[in-house]
């Protein structure tokens, strides 16, 4: 009847009465109410058959293919929703009955499907096996690195001290050698002075020079700094020299341009084109363009970007501990004695009373210590990149450990994209590279990855990749996109996501819409 | 916003020269006085010979007409001059001059010529000095010239020496014609306020730019496109219509300049001719002060156009729907849009490829949440080639639209006036060989630079090239467009990326020989003009084109919608776009919108569900979003505020029919859809300078949410009747301000007024094509006197059979205790009809007597003599909360029938 329109057959029950309620309790309703095209309730209980009510829902059987729930608004609006075509029955729309095709053209998509989820899985489990094993073995590996820190941290200590004692005795003949020479200076430098010679002053002069440069140098690097930030409220009578420097991170002056190179840069206001006057080539390529002012950018931005995550990129790692290397002291290089220097070692000797250092002894244990703390070093280096890496999160399972060490490419185009899971995704073209995110650990309960605080585009955010997984035989990047500028998604197809849950549900469904079939026949 | 790079009035000579001048007269540092030397009838007009300073060799010559509705003409050009002035052509309606009352004769009074109007009005021509008046009685509306500013710079020869070239920035302007400025002063009499002039991102009762202690830029008609406009700042936009109006409690009053070239006019407040002058003793500056304190209230103002001719209209009122109605009856009321049109518009820089495209399509649909039209911006071109596709993006542009259309939705597509110079175009090709581009200074095709890079552009001032232009919307020329495509013109101003103030330079040359200075406002008029004319014509006048456009200027409105152009995402921007359609509406532009989300910039949820929310009573309701900005598909939010932005599109869609019916009023009358409160509520002072609210319509009050967390609203009540709450049906008395919490949910205050009945659909659908044949919803909200009124309007919503009589027009009045459907279309047999079976499903009663207010009560249908139950609930359908509204339930009647409905 046309009172048992659009209700689905597990609710027929509950209309049987000769009231019923709004499920949301507001409003009990009589019988004759239920499909009278009227919407009394405002949930849309009592008009599942018609688009009366915006809430409501519309059942359609669709013998031969699924059921389907329909929005209301889909009710005798003149399009063919259900394959069945229930959902028009005003005589607007005439609709044929497809859900044999329908039905069969998904049981085969559902096949297909449910084939390539069993295939899948098998993969799925070897992976975990396989991450299993690799885990373990990575666990022993790293016991035998942390024995071989010990050792390594042991043999540093030793040279430190040997090299300490060493450089404090160099310490002190440097003190005395100066002390020498600065009272030999003074000596001298009365006796020319009663001559009326003063050139030899000179080098002392030198050095004091150097440094006042060298800190006025770095004031003004901070007071540059400063002055970028709170650009807004930079006095307007500043100098030219610091307009010019506002203007040139801003645009080019118009006025001085072409017309031509007027007309781009006032366009890329809009677009956030590069408007690099003077490459003829480039033009055409608006790409590659972006490229270059979003790196500028980026560069120009590096203060206000350190991501947390920057500390962890293993480039990092490795600068700093060269860095640490380096604060010992290096051998000077050889250059000519100064005067002085040549009066020194006679002098050293009257003064200080000791045999200098000697210099080969002195370079060995360092070298030898220099060549410990390397070794350290790496060694530590290696641990703590096990050390995260075996505490990382590689899935509920542990099924994408083998992951760490991959990277998943596909050319779209003129860029080619390289997606490694657990550290970055960065985007080529020719030799130029955008950084589309640091690893940002999994969403969306495993079912994407997420790389986030890649380079900072122009005018917009820094960039970000979402690679949503998807099951497949086998494993490849696919449909890179860029819905809004900056915002990078893809699908990662990967038999490690071919889930246990997910291919019952699929068997299920086939099955059901067998039986469905089976019963109708 | 690059303040620098526009020009101040001081760095335009004809701009600063008037400006300087006109002050030092107003101070009286030169006597100058325009007399009338002879005055006559011709033709049943007034001639008259006007001598400026007693220079015979500078004489002019005054026109006067006057017209049906209470419309005077005034023309002045020179007797005698080197060159015509220009005159822009396909403003004033075809058939305006058939409205025109032949004069019989001049009266004479008080050595003044007088001729008298209808209504009681008459016009003064004072002879020494000379000056026109509008006067009622003994009363003064409107005059010009009462301050002697009248002057136009008789045209020159130019001579050995004279430099008349002006240069702004890197740009030079030969002005080979040299100063040739209008400019004069106009006077509104009796009033604080006026209004008009758009368009600018400001407030909607103007502020005076010169006076004492106010020393501001003049407000400037200058078509152009700015970088991230302001939201408070009376810098001129895109687009220019000379119209200014003025209203005070007794009567409204219209001034309109037909006139295309830069304008800049100043509202002067007392004291403006000392500005920038050492102050003079108290005294003798109080002394030369025409308005002084205690005198009658008036606005002065003073216009200054660089070129071309006074050709003024003057509108007399009185009432405010008066003066919108007899400037439309000069320049064209508003052309009805299709239905489509007027419901929601999702756009982008840039939907990216037909996945895209579809996607948005599929999310909308899995969303519920109905949408019209999707639109695609510049990257879908080849190359910013318009009328081609960009064949990796759009391989199939045919199909894409089918599957569109197939859901009874619209697609639009950009076509800009700037022309990509690639010989392999073959429409640059054709525009060059046929000479079809406007010409720079020297001759040649003008070569700018705009999106496709070098570009020139069509000289839209040819009606040949217009033609042309016309049939490049062919389906054979636009390849891949079917019939669910239409338009949207951008950059029309013209925007020049390397032109002056981003522009084409005034000393380009147009068809005829006429200087881009005389026409630039009118460009991008009558390059939306053709583009429609293309539409027009591809449909051979069956189907009611669409084009938007973002320049525009007198008379844009019969040829269709604009919108305010590249806003930005910030509370200001959504604040502003009220006192922006407040004077659009005021001066014609019935159809037009602001960008919802802001172009610019990221909204946050809140500030999208908020401009949702208002958007909702644009005439013209349009998300989109620039090329930077992250996705903003409403549903990309979560909840609530998916779900709070489904309403606010579907509220949209319930009001269509309302919607519809005012756009119809619009389209005879010209009376636009945004109206200021004192449309309605004349006499209410305190409506004067209130721009946070608007009706839309008759009947509905809008007041947006404009901050962050607002936790109420002042709302002002206008006129002596109640106003109910849309959707609680809460009643709130008018003539007072009230504050009202607001959440989010709650959405933005909106009220229905007292004697109005809304018609409305309440089903809710994918778009408004599958609401068709869909019920409506009647709802009736009772004044004082238990009575009310409304109407429909309803075609077929795209052709032009209306034409010949295919509507539906009803009137729908409750008066003792009975709602009546009558019908207001012309009874005699028509060629053509338009018939509905659509049923009115619900009547909602708010305002009944509690005696009245029994569930389960009956109301009979009268003409069929059947009963109908009764309930009782809010005009939403939300139920339970108390109310006093009763539901009719189900009346069945049909809605194109005469009936009647009496409450038991």
């Amino acid at each position: 009847t046309s009172q048992s329109l659009g209700i689905s057959p597990q609710d027929l029950k509950y209309f049987e009465g000769s009231a019923f309620w709004c499920r949301d309790g507001s409003k009990r309703i009589p019988k004759e109410r239920l499909n009278d095209n009227f919407c009394d309730c405002e949930d849309g209980t009592d008009e599942p058959g018609t688009s009366a009510c915006p809430k409501s829902k519309f059942y359609c059987k669709n013998v031969g293919y699924v059921p389907q729930s329909l929005y209301s608004s889909r009710v005798n609006d003149g399009i063919c929703d259900c394959c069945d075509g229930s959902d028009e029955y005003d005589g607007f729309a005439k609709c044929t009955n497809t859900c044999w095709e329908a039905g069969k053209a998904s049981r085969e998509k559902l096949v297909k499907k449910v084939n390539v989820y069993r295939e899948g899985l098998k993969i799925r489990r070897s992976e975990i096996e396989s991450g299993k094993k690799l885990r373990e073995q990575n666990d022993i590996t790293l016991k035998s690195l942390r024995k071989e820190e010990k050792v390594l941290n042991e043999q540093v200590q030793k040279l430190k001290v040997e090299k300490e004692s060493i450089e404090e005795r160099e310490r002190r003949e440097r003190d005395a050698r100066e002390k020498i020479a600065k009272e030999e200076a003074e000596r001298k430098l009365k006796e020319e002075t009663a001559t009326g010679n003063i050139a030899d002053q000179q080098p002392k002069t030198d050095v004091v020079e150097v440094n006042s440069v060298d800190e006025s140098q770095n004031t003004d690097l901070v007071h540059h700094e400063t002055e970028v930030d709170s650009a807004p409220t930079a006095d307007e009578t500043a100098e030219a020299p610091e307009v010019h420097l506002t203007e040139l991170q801003e645009e080019p002056k118009l006025d001085e341009l072409s017309k031509e190179d007027l007309g781009r840069v006032v366009a890329s206001r809009w677009t956030g084109e590069d408007t690099t006057v003077h490459v003829p080539e480039e033009h055409q390529d608006h790409h590659s363009a972006d490229e270059a002012t979003d790196n500028q950018d980026h560069d120009a931005d590096i203060d206000s970007d350190l991501e947390p995550e920057h500390e962890y990129n293993e480039e990092d790692d490795y600068a700093a501990y060269r860095e640490e290397e380096q604060v010992p002291e290096t051998p000077p290089e050889p250059r000519k004695l100064s005067w002085w220097e040549r009066f020194i070692p006679g002098a050293l000797k009257r003064v200080y009373n000791r045999e200098p250092v000697n210099k080969s002894e002195a370079d060995r244990i360092r070298n030898q210590y220099s060549e410990a703390s390397t070794k350290l070093s790496t060694v530590q280096h290696q641990i703590s990149e096990l050390e995260s890496k075996l505490k990382g999160d590689f899935g509920p399972e542990g099924e994408f450990y083998s992951f760490h060490e991959k990277c998943f490419e596909l050319k779209v185009q003129k860029y080619n994209y390289k997606v490694c899971p657990f550290k970055q995704a960065i985007q080529e073209e020719g030799h130029m590279s955008t950084r589309l995110g640091n690893w940002d650990g999994f969403k969306d309960n495993y079912t994407a990855m997420m790389f986030s605080g890649g380079d900072r585009c122009w005018n917009g955010p820094d960039r970000s990749l979402r690679v949503k997984l998807r099951c497949g035989v086998r494993t490849e990047l696919r449909n890179v996109d860029e819905p809004s500028r900056c915002d990078y998604v893809a699908e990662l197809v990967t038999p490690t996501f071919c889930l246990e849950s997910k291919l019952q549900e699929l068997q299920k469904k086939l099955d059901q819409q067998v039986s469905g079939v089976h019963e109708e026949l | 916003w690059k303040e620098a790079e526009f020009r101040k009035c001081h760095q335009s000579k004809f701009c600063k020269d008037v400006r300087e001048r006109a002050a030092a007269w107003a101070r009286g540092e030169s006597h100058r006085e325009i007399e009338v030397r002879e005055i006559s009838l011709k033709d049943g007009r007034v001639a008259a010979r006007l001598v400026p300073a007693g220079n015979e060799d500078e004489a002019l010559v005054l026109e006067l007409s006057t017209y049906r509705d209470g419309i005077v003409r005034v023309k002045v050009v020179e007797e005698t001059a080197p060159r015509k002035r220009f005159e822009v052509p396909q403003v004033v309606v075809n058939d305006f001059e058939e409205k025109r009352l032949g004069i019989g004769s001049i009266g004479r009074r008080d050595g003044a010529s007088v001729v008298q109007l209808s209504g009681g009005f008459e016009v003064v021509i004072q002879h020494k000095p000379f000056q026109v008046q509008v006067k009622r009685g003994d009363d003064l509306v409107l005059s010009i010239n009462s301050k002697n500013l009248f002057d136009i710079q008789h045209l020159q020869v130019k001579k050995e020496g004279d430099d008349w070239e002006d240069s702004f920035r890197s740009h030079n302007d030969k002005r080979p014609h040299g100063p040739q400025t209008v400019s004069f002063d106009v006077s509104f009499h009796g009033s604080d306020h006026v209004y008009g002039i758009p368009e600018r991102a400001t407030s909607f009762a103007l502020k005076p730019t010169k006076g004492a202690n106010i020393n501001s830029e003049p407000y400037r008609l200058f078509n152009l496109d700015v970088f991230e406009y302001l939201d408070e700042s009376p810098f001129g936009l895109y687009g220019s219509i000379p119209v200014m109006v003025s209203h005070s409690k007794k009567r409204t009053v219209g001034f309109f300049l037909l006139n295309a070239a830069e304008m800049q006019i100043d509202v002067l407040a007392p004291g403006w001719e000392q500005v920038g002058i050492e102050q003079v003793s108290d005294e003798s500056s109080s002394g030369k002060r025409s308005t002084g304190q205690n005198e009658e209230k008036r606005v002065d103002t003073h216009w200054i156009a660089e070129s071309g001719v006074f050709d003024a209209f003057l509108f007399v009122g009185p009432s405010p729907k008066d003066v919108v109605a007899q400037y439309c009856s000069v320049t064209g009321t508003s052309a009805i849009p299709q239905l489509f049109s007027t419901a929601y518009h999702q756009c982008r820089w840039n939907y990216k490829d037909e996945a895209d495209v579809a996607g948005v399509d599929a999310g909308f649909d899995e969303h519920d949440i109905p949408y019209d039209t999707i639109w695609l911006d510049i990257e879908h071109t080849d190359g910013k080639k318009y009328f081609t596709w960009d064949k990796n993006l759009f391989p199939n542009p045919k199909e894409m639209q089918n599957k569109i259309g197939a859901k009874g939705r619209h697609m639009v597509t950009i076509v800009d006036p700037h022309v990509k110079r690639d010989d392999n175009f073959p429409l640059h090709k054709e525009a060059s060989s046929y000479g079809y581009y406007v010409k720079d200074s020297s001759g040649k095709d003008f070569d700018g630079w705009c999106w496709p890079g070098a570009s020139s552009y069509l000289d839209m001032l040819s009606p040949e090239v217009r033609s042309w232009w016309a049939t490049k919307f062919s389906y054979s020329n636009y390849v891949g467009s079917t019939p669910i495509l239409y338009i949207w013109n951008d950059m029309n101003e013209p925007s020049v990326f390397n032109g002056p103030e981003t522009t084409m330079p005034k000393d380009a040359i147009h068809y005829g020989g006429v200087e881009h200075r005389d026409l630039h406002n009118a460009y991008g008029y009558y390059y939306h003009m053709a583009s429609v004319q293309g539409l027009y014509q591809r449909e051979r006048g069956t189907d009611r084109p669409f084009v938007l456009s973002r320049a525009f200027f007198a008379g844009t409105q019969k040829i269709g919608a604009i919108w305010t152009g590249d806003n930005t995402a910030d509370w200001g921007h959504i604040r502003v776009s009220v006192p922006m359609l407040l004077t659009l509406g005021m001066t014609g532009i019935a159809n037009a919108g602001a960008d919802v989300g802001g172009f610019f910039g990221n909204p946050d949820p809140e500030m999208l569900t908020r401009w949702y929310q208002l958007g909702t009573y644009y005439p013209f309701f349009r998300g989109h979003g620039h090329l930077d900005t992250k996705r903003r598909e409403p549903w990309l939010f979560g909840e609530p505020y998916t779900s709070l932005m489904r309403q606010a599109i579907s509220a949209r869609y319930q009001i269509l029919p309302y919607v519809y019916t005012l756009f119809k009023e619009a389209s005879v009358t010209g009376i636009p859809l945004v109206r200021p409160l004192w449309m309605e509520f004349p006499e209410d002072e305190s409506t004067f300078t209130r721009d946070d609210e608007f009706l839309l319509g008759p009947s509905l009050l809008v007041h947006g949410v404009y901050s962050e967390g607002a936790k109420s609203e002042k709302v002002y009540f206008p006129g002596n009747e109640t106003w109910y709450d849309v959707k609680s049906g809460a009643t709130f008395p008018g003539g007072k301000e009230v504050e009202i919490p607001v959440t989010l949910d709650s959405g933005i205050p909106v009220y229905q007024r007292a004697g109005s009945i809304i018609p409305k659909k309440l089903r809710h659908r994918r778009s408004s094509t599958q609401m068709q044949n869909d019920p409506y919803t009647l709802v009736v909200a009772l004044d004082s006197k238990y009575e009310a009124e409304g109407e429909l309007y309803i075609d077929d919503g795209k052709s032009y059979e209306f034409e010949q009589g295919a509507f539906i027009h009803r009137r729908f009045k409750f008066a003792k205790g009975k709602l009546t459907s009558t019908n207001l279309a012309p009874t005699k047999s028509n060629p053509k009809k338009f018939t509905s079976s659509c049923l009115v499903e619900r009547i909602v009663i708010m305002g009944v007597r509690a005696r009245d207010l029994v569930t389960g009560k009956h109301a009979v249908v009268e003409s069929e003599d059947r009963w109908i139950q009764t309930d009782i609930g809010a005009p939403s359908l939300i139920q339970g909360a108390y109310s006093s509204a009763l539901i009719l339930r189900l009346p069945n009647v049909r809605i194109a029938d005469d009936w009647s409905i009496k409450l038991g």
